[in-house]
């Protein structure tokens, strides 16, 4: 097979190929739609975010003009929602839905990015930083609807002390301030409102952890998604205001209750099974996807390496790592430069953006071996470039194109053919503009194509964005203007797309061949001038 | 016989700048002497690579340092730098055609201006801000 | 260079489809469908009793070889044991026993009081109830027993509780 410089493509568990591809599929939709950089899809987290500044501004107000005596805070609560609701009303409503709606981009994104396998091997701190965030959240959510002091307040505030009261840490049950009326004071009733601030800050705090493996965190959707998302929840919040249950009555039992299903799903679970069943469900259901980084196939690269003699801390690897595992330091070897990259190797998912960044990483150099100043060493530029100097001695035909891929893209070995090479790297911007010009200049193929994941949907977060960049001639380094950008086809497509790269392959070619026949004809019409 | 001669003024007195500079210096005296020993084309070829590399990376930590210190004249000089890459790459190019072949002199007259143009124009006002 | 974009209108369309389609299942969950936790004609009786079970043994008095030489603090003249007997509390409906269950008490030492909390379904209507509780470690009879006639409206929450003071069971 052409151009054997990658590891084999990783393949993934047919059953996650098939999710991927499920998932490919809709986005693709939302895609059309929305476009690109519009697509709430590949951006969940930073919806996720938005959703809680909705919930922190609203709650806020809430919590200024509502009334937290036991006595005093249902009807305070109805005033806001019923006399006051061009103003009280709309934040309550708007404080619930969003709320809700962090609900389901949180599950959404957790579902994607387990489907995407962004999760594992060094990967692993994003994910398991997610966990106590659901639980903050949840427990924020649900201790907010006690606040109202309403029916559905009395039920889920008995049915979780009660619960918790399961757990053999507490002397008297807790449940006990509830037992019957005139049982819960304001003191108590106090805490409660006080865990509102507690809770929803801790969840800030998780929040602030999630990203901090992570270069450059999308935290804010585009605004044109945001503005579209807050007009649905206003007009929601309109057409249906949230609205409170009759009051709170300890001297009975609540009958009936019209649930949060997003928040409070897992009550009537309590009472159907028992409490300690669901205990087992919510703290085995954590644990296992505490440790799903952990699970076979266990795979890990070696991180990237860097050459003392060929770097002289420029930071264009530091820039563009997505996991901010490259950082500047004092050197050792002597030089008189400031400072040199150094890879931390646990935040290192050996992606090889780093070696694309590097200026030194031009394949004209020394023919015997080629050193850069930061390389992959189970991928090294070396071998790239003598895989791809012999799959250009035997490329044959008229219209001569190499494509550089991605491991997490289209599978590009499928491509290959005898006027056609391939070569799949870990990450599309681990290629070196350079290389491009090598290939174009020295290797005489006639076209190069780019294929890699989707806009938007890098497996490396960046590569793509780097690489458009880079041949734009808007992010170092550059690729030299002098390199003819009608001979490059970028195939930003999704693993689920294959028809799709080969039409862009097709089509490609048929250019490069017009454009081979048109500057004939206009060479002989040089000639016969001449002569 | 060396095709640039160390001279005082190249000095910036920043070192690393001026450790790059000795560095592309003695690299261009080597590749010039290959040249003038009828050295094969590849080493030429190799010679010329090795010098590009080393540009890009001189060049690639000087546009690091501009950035840092807010330099008035980046976008001048970072336009220049690629420029002279260009350059480079173009003498590259006709190396690999053959444009050099017992021509050495017009070889070694392009690098050389090329090396004191870029000192003059751009790196002689860059180390002015350093004093 | 990326996939074609629907066609002006219909984006914004397929956009408006997918807010609303948002909208409808948060406008829709967020409080239906309605669970209904009780049948009905029902009524809830909930237990929460924490009581201390009687000291197991009896106290001792205790002797001093010298008594100088011990230290203040250990100079108690009675050493009563600090481990405590279980509670068992017995509720009947009408005759019929609804709850029974003995306790051990709680702390390392078994020192503490023993906890009760539970919740009864029960028919709505007027109803007699015997609540008896059992804290001596003996083996037959009750040390406490009290008897009460109800009237449970349907969803009503009846609290009994234990008042070691007045020594007996006390409905809420």
């Amino acid at each position: 097979m052409n151009g054997s410089a990658s590891p084999p493509q990783p393949h993934p568990h047919p059953l996650r190929r098939a999710a991927q591809n499920g998932l490919m599929q809709v986005e693709g939709w939302f895609d059309s739609a929305f476009g690109p950089k519009l697509n709430p899809l590949t951006q969940l987290g930073a919806l996720g975010y938005f959703y809680f500044w909705i919930v922190a501004a609203t709650g806020i107000y809430l919590y200024i003009v509502f009334e937290t005596s036991i006595n005093g805070v249902y009807d305070s609560i109805e005033y806001l929602t019923v006399e006051q609701w061009y103003l009280g009303g709309i934040m309550r409503s708007l404080h619930r839905y969003a709320s809700d709606a962090l609900v389901i981009t949180m599950m959404l994104h957790l579902l994607r990015e387990f489907v995407l396998d962004r999760y594992r091997s060094v990967r692993w701190f994003s994910w398991f930083s997610g966990i106590p965030i659901l639980w903050l959240a949840f427990a924020s959510g649900i201790n907010g609807y006690w606040l109202v002091w309403d029916q559905l307040a009395q039920y889920i505030a008995v049915a979780t002390f009660e619960w918790m009261d399961w757990l053999p840490l507490f002397g008297e049950p807790i449940a006990n301030n509830f037992l019957t009326r005139g049982s819960l004071g304001d003191r108590f009733f106090s805490l409660l409102v006080f865990l509102h601030i507690a809770l929803p800050l801790f969840l800030l705090f998780a929040m602030w952890i999630h990203l901090l493996r992570i270069s450059r965190p999308r935290v804010n959707p585009p605004l044109a998604l945001a503005a579209g998302t807050f007009a649905m929840l206003f007009l929601l919040a309109l057409y249906k205001p949230a609205l409170s249950h009759p009051p709170a009555d300890l001297g009975m039992v609540v009958e009936r209750v019209s649930l949060d299903w997003f928040y409070l799903g897992f009550y009537p679970l309590i009472e159907i099974w028992s409490a300690g069943w669901v205990w087992l469900l919510l703290v085995g259901t954590s644990t296992v996807l505490s440790i799903l980084p952990w699970a076979p196939p266990f795979k890990r690269s070696s991180p990237a390496v860097v050459d003392a003699a060929n770097c002289n801390g420029c930071t264009r690897c530091f820039e563009d790592c997505p996991y901010g595992a490259v950082v500047m330091g004092p050197r050792d070897d002597g030089r008189p430069f400031p400072s040199i990259a150094l890879v931390s190797a646990d935040l290192c998912t050996a992606c090889g953006i780093c070696v694309g960044s590097c200026p030194a990483s031009t394949p004209f150099r020394t023919s015997t071996q080629l050193v850069t100043g930061i390389d992959l060493p189970q991928f090294t530029l070396d071998k790239l470039r003598k895989d791809v100097d012999q799959a250009l001695a035997r490329l044959k035909g008229e219209s001569k194109v190499v494509i550089f891929g991605c491991d997490h893209g289209n599978d590009i070995g499928k491509l290959a053919s005898p006027d056609v090479a391939v070569f799949s790297l870990p990450c599309i911007a681990m290629l070196p503009p350079a290389f491009m010009d090598y290939v174009l200049t020295r290797g005489h193929a006639d076209g190069i194509m780019l294929a890699g994941c989707r806009e938007n949907e890098c497996f490396h977060r960046l590569g793509v964005e780097w690489t458009e960049l880079r041949i734009g001639g808007k992010r170092d380094p550059y690729l030299r203007d002098r390199v003819p950008r009608d001979r490059i086809a970028t195939a930003w497509l999704a693993p689920s797309e294959p028809g799709e790269l080969a039409g862009r392959l097709k089509a490609f070619r048929d250019n490069l061949m017009a454009m081979k026949i048109s500057a004939a004809k206009d060479g002989e019409k040089e000639h016969s001038h001449v002569s | 016989m060396t095709l640039i001669e160390w001279k005082e003024e190249f000095k910036t007195g920043i070192p690393h700048v001026d450790y790059e500079h000795e560095q592309l210096i003695s690299l261009i005296n080597e590749l010039h002497g290959e040249m003038m020993s009828q050295g094969s084309h590849e080493s030429v070829g190799d010679f010329l690579g090795e010098l590009f590399a080393r540009i890009s990376l001189h060049f690639a930590l000087e546009e690091k340092t501009m950035r840092d210190e807010n330099y008035g004249g980046f976008d001048a000089h970072k336009k220049e730098h690629e420029h002279l890459l260009d350059q480079i790459r173009d003498i590259m190019d006709r190396h690999e055609d053959g444009a050099y072949f017992q021509s050495e002199d017009r070889f070694a007259d392009e690098l050389r201006g090329w090396f004191s143009t870029h000192f003059r124009k751009m790196d002689a006002p860059l180390h002015k801000l350093h004093g | 260079m990326s996939r074609s974009l629907m066609p002006g209108a219909m984006k914004f369309l397929g956009q408006g489809a997918a807010y609303l389609a948002l909208a409808v299942v948060l406008g829709y969950f967020s409080n239906s469908p309605a669970y209904i936790r009780l049948a009905p004609d029902t009524a809830v009786i909930k237990l929460s009793i924490s009581h201390g079970g009687q000291h197991k043994g009896e106290c001792g008095t205790r002797q001093f070889a010298n008594i100088k030489e011990t230290r203040t603090t250990r100079r108690a003249l009675q050493l009563c044991p600090r481990e405590r007997h279980s509670v068992l509390v017995e509720i009947f409906l009408d005759g019929e026993r609804v709850f029974s269950r003995e306790q051990p008490p709680s702390g390392l030492s078994s020192d503490g009081p023993s906890y009760f909390y539970e919740r009864i379904a029960v028919p709505a209507g007027r109803h007699r109830l015997d609540m008896r509780m059992r804290d001596s470690g003996r083996v037959e009879g009750f040390d406490y027993e009290t008897t009460q006639e109800v009237e449970l409206e349907p969803a009503r929450n009846l609290a009994i509780v234990f008042s070691t003071p007045s020594a007996n069971f006390v409905i809420k």
